[in-house]
């Protein structure tokens, strides 16, 4: 008598499903679903959120002229943990953002030539020319890393680390938030900083 | 989008324009002082220096030291949030023997960037940062001649492209053994005109805010609301164009047109709301700049408030009623479309909440059965009269309507009579579940052919034949239906409810009546449409196989009365409920045996007075079973039982306390706790946070637990509060429907 029958909850439960959310459609939000995406690749395929369901995700928004992405590159952390997290069978999506004409923006080439003189080892590199995508997801910063567990749901947001700044020598002693959530998150464990502080060069939006 | 950036543009160009005539922009280079300067650093796009306040230093005296950064037009530097984008400029200080302490930077207020459709908040032009720099207060041996203070100092600066920079600065203050220096006029011009352009400290108002949403029945918490209530009690209105800065990133959205002043405030009360970060933080205090280009104290336009709480309990209230303004920021944050600038009226947007809060209740385990019994009757209609059809949604729906009518009156009633009741009181009461119980029980056997009534008993009779009864219990099921619906608060109508209980009682009918019509219209469309009545297939032999499945779900509701009814009276009774069930149940069957196609007279009469006997007797030993209620419920599973002072007593120890306020009957909290609360990972989290865990169990009226209720702005269960220890008063509020995530994230709220 202590558990209400079970069938009740179930049915319960579908119907507090059904209750309308106040979210806006097409905003990834913290501890929801991330919306669907298509976007054009440096490969010059297109590339799908849905196609990576099951899989952890890693977007992070990029700018290739942008001192705080230099940073990471320039230093080989971001390349390393792409290397290392995609090898767990990690997704890693690289976004970028700029638009046609601003500064660090891509074209496709340009981009696919960037990937292989940086030993870049994301899964791919999108361009969101328009910045729909970095709009649904409101990043600002380049760099801006979001993570998506295995079920679609947004578990972090945020800045790279906990050392806002341009210097490498900061690397070291900073909290990686990006493997901190995937390290959490692949051992059941819930994500203890889920947002962060985004920091960086703002995102080369379309007026 | 645009509309609200240009008015602000307008209204900046014009406050420039007004203060030129008497100052300097705020953004211009000041005349410095010839001396107490460090060498200039050039830098992309920044020149960098040091001056300081005195060139003689002072046993004790605190002075200051400016970073001056020049930047070249339409480059800039970042305040110490710098918004959407970009970096806070850090100075590292290196302080020799004699100094004791630096402070941090004394931010000037901050100006808008617009960096495309993002917002930056920093400074172009000419910047000065001081920071506080404090000898030591007694002499330890001697000090050299000559005092050396460096600081390193790291920037960004920007205009699309950004450049990090930096600067090691030193400047030399001499030490003459203590001796007061001579006054140096323009350098006390300068430092004046520097810390002019600093936000004033806050002198003026109290300030109070919480997280809340502006339509006031989510509580999504989508925005910060802040009040700033006049110390000196004057009645001046809030001027037009007032923003609030925080120092913390990550937190408010920085565009300008998601910040803005609320209509309606209290006289001498400025009410603002301002948006939230997409996925940002909700820390629980905030710091920042109140900026207006209106004089605020003084002849200052920029007030500084430090550090207030964001959890202050009588603000949800006033988030529920509050309009936004004619000036309002879009819906929603982030990718809002422009039209949505428009602010959607108050009152009708909950009419529009109630109306599907009502919608939803159709799907509540406890309403469906009553209404498929209705549907299954209309079927029977459209295959006898199918013309009037229309009739019997009229009819049902005004026993909806009329039923929340007298639910509204009661409560309304009851409210005006200091009677601290919620939303689902009725459950409260063993008397009204047993006889609930009993209801639906009869009912199901009367669907499963045990017995079959005429046409005028209950009211709630499936085989109307004659027109009007059909009407009649066509608004008897409309009335069943409500009633029955009350125990499942679907989410969001507590808010409705609960704003609705705080109203005049003119607009808690309204609130209640489109709560009705919401539950009435799928019914009424079914028979306002014979087209869609025409898709009901026709009468025929699975008619029967229907109504007995029905039953089901009659016997599946019963159910869960006997559930609830165990948790009111103890379990220890529901064998004697059982028993007492069973005893209708043969009054039923026996009735049932005495009903036409038996004709004889004496059989009839003696089958009616055995089942009455039965009825009489079961309705006697049940209504005995709803004495002697025990006292609620003891600690349970590392659950304790909540009391205001138990959770304040967890407080003081410097534990974490979280209060679920529930109710054996209230379908929602039992969901979230089987979901989000009692499940191995939040139990670990509990545990590895200390969490002290208090159950407010509402299943019998506790006016303690009502008063806490009503002090959250709600009328029912569940209720959510997540205590950090060391702020005794102003809770984390989860939402009603829980996820282990939105748990997570509260705790981890918890320092």
């Amino acid at each position: 008598m202590n558990k209400l029958p079970i069938f009740f909850s179930a049915f319960a439960a579908s119907l507090l499903l059904l209750t309308p959310s106040a979210r806006a459609a097409g905003t990834a939000t913290l501890g929801d679903k991330v919306p669907n995406f298509t976007l054009q690749g440096a490969d010059g395929k297109t590339h799908s959120l849905a196609e990576y369901k099951g899989k952890f995700v890693v977007l992070e928004w990029t700018n290739p002229q942008c001192p705080f992405v230099h940073k990471f590159y320039d230093s080989g952390t971001m390349q390393n943990l792409q290397k290392d997290e995609t090898a767990k069978g990690v997704v890693w999506l690289r976004i970028n953002s700029g638009s046609p004409g601003h500064d660090g923006a891509q074209t496709a080439d340009e981009a696919a030539s960037y990937e292989a003189s940086n030993h870049v080892h994301s899964t791919a590199t999108l361009l969101d020319p328009a910045g729909k995508v970095g709009h649904e997801f409101g990043a600002t910063n380049t760099p801006q890393m979001f993570v998506i567990n295995k079920k679609d749901v947004l578990i972090y947001a945020g800045g790279i680390d906990n050392k806002p700044s341009t210097d490498p020598a900061d690397i070291a002693s900073a909290t990686n938030y990006v493997k901190a959530a995937l390290d959490e998150a692949m051992a059941g464990k819930p994500v203890v900083t889920a947002s962060a502080p985004p920091y960086g060069c703002s995102v080369k939006y379309t007026e | 989008m645009r509309l609200p950036r240009f008015i602000l543009m307008l209204a900046g160009l014009g406050a420039i324009l007004a203060s030129v005539a008497t100052t300097l922009r705020a953004s211009d280079a000041l005349p410095e002082p010839a001396d107490g300067r460090s060498a200039t650093v050039t830098q992309p796009h920044v020149t960098a220096e040091l001056i300081v306040e005195t060139t003689t230093l002072q046993i004790g005296k605190p002075f200051d030291v400016v970073l001056h950064l020049h930047m070249d037009a339409n480059w800039h530097t970042y305040w110490i949030n710098p918004g959407d984008a970009g970096l806070a400029t850090v100075i590292k200080w290196t302080l020799p023997p004699g100094i004791q302490s630096a402070g941090p930077i004394e931010w000037p207020t901050p100006e808008e960037h617009a960096m495309g459709p993002l917002t930056t908040y920093g400074y172009g032009g000419d910047v000065y940062l001081p920071t506080k720099i404090t000898p030591i207060a007694a002499l330890f041996g001697q000090l050299p001649k000559h005092i050396e203070i460096k600081a390193h100092a790291t920037w960004l600066v920007c205009q699309e492209e950004c450049i990090p920079g930096q600067a090691d600065l030193t400047v030399t203050l001499n030490f003459n053994g203590g001796q007061i220096p001579a006054p140096d006029l323009a350098r006390e011009a300068f430092f004046q005109s520097v810390r002019a352009r600093l936000p004033v400290p806050n002198t003026r108002w109290d300030v109070s805010a919480a997280y809340g949403s502006a339509g006031g029945l989510m509580h999504s918490g989508n925005g910060l609301y802040l009040q700033l209530k006049d110390k000196a009690g004057t009645t001046a209105s809030a001027p037009g164009h007032l923003q609030f800065f925080a120092e913390q990133a990550n937190v408010l959205s920085p565009k300008p047109e998601d910040g803005s002043v609320l209509d309606g405030a209290p006289a001498g009360t400025w009410e603002y709301y301002r948006y939230l970060q997409q996925n940002g933080e909700k820390p629980d205090q905030l710091s920042g700049v109140v900026v207006s280009d209106q004089p605020l104290i003084g002849t200052a336009k920029s007030v500084y408030l430090s550090a207030f709480s964001t959890h202050d309990t009588g603000i949800p209230k006033i988030i529920d009623s509050l309009k936004p303004s004619a000036a309002t920021p879009p819906s929603a944050p982030a990718t809002s479309a422009p039209s949505a600038s428009v602010a959607a009226p108050f009152l009708p947007t909950i009419l529009v909440f109630a109306f599907l809060g009502g919608l939803i209740l159709n799907l509540m385990p406890c309403v469906l059965p009553v209404l498929s019994l209705k549907v299954f009757s209309l079927i029977r209609h459209a295959g006898e009269n199918s013309g009037g059809a229309w009739k019997q949604g009229v009819a049902f729906t005004a026993g909806v309507v009329i039923s929340f009518w007298v639910l509204a009156g009661l409560l309304i009633a009851l409210e005006a009579a200091g009677n601290h009741l919620g939303w689902g009181f009725q459950m409260q009461s063993p008397g009204f579940v047993l006889a609930l119980t009993f209801l639906f029980f009869l009912l199901g056997l009367n669907l499963f052919g045990v017995f079959e009534l005429g046409t005028s008993l209950v009211g709630v009779d499936v085989k109307a034949t004659s027109h009007l009864g059909g009407l009649t219990s066509s608004f008897a099921n409309g009335a069943l239906a409500v009633l029955a619906a009350t125990p499942c608060t679907a989410p969001f109508m507590g808010s409705a409810v609960g704003f609705a209980a705080q109203q005049p009682a003119a607009i808690s009918l309204l609130v209640f009546t489109f709560l009705a019509l919401g539950m009435a219209a799928p019914y009424l469309a079914l028979t306002a449409f014979p087209g869609a009545l025409r898709l009901v297939p026709k009468p025929g032999a699975w008619m029967e196989a229907l109504r007995q499945f029905m039953g089901f779900l009659l016997m599946g509701t019963v159910i869960f009365l006997v559930y609830v009814f165990g948790a009111l009276v103890g379990t220890d009774d529901v064998p004697m409920l059982l028993g007492v069930l069973l005893l209708a149940a043969l009054a039923a069957w026996i009735f049932g045996r005495g009903t036409p196609p038996v004709h004889n007279p004496g059989t009839r009469l003696f089958s009616l007075l055995a089942a009455l006997l039965l009825l009489g007797l079961a309705a006697a030993e049940g209504a005995r079973l709803t004495y002697d209620v025990p006292a609620s419920s003891t600690t349970q599973n590392g659950w304790q039982v909540y009391s205001p002072e138990a959770v304040q007593a967890a407080l003081k120890q410097g534990h974490p306390a979280f209060v679920d306020f529930t109710a054996a009957w209230c379908l929602s909290c039992k969901v979230n706790e089987q979901v989000a609360l009692d499940i191995d990972s939040t139990k670990k989290l509990f545990a590895q946070k200390h969490v002290a865990l208090f159950r407010g169990d509402w299943t019998h009226s506790d006016p303690q637990i009502t008063k806490t209720l009503r002090e959250f702005n709600r009328d029912g269960v569940p209720l959510y509060l997540l205590y950090s220890p060391g702020n005794a008063t102003a809770p984390q509020v989860l939402p009603e429907v829980l996820t282990p995530g939105i748990v997570e994230d509260a705790l981890q709220k918890v320092p």
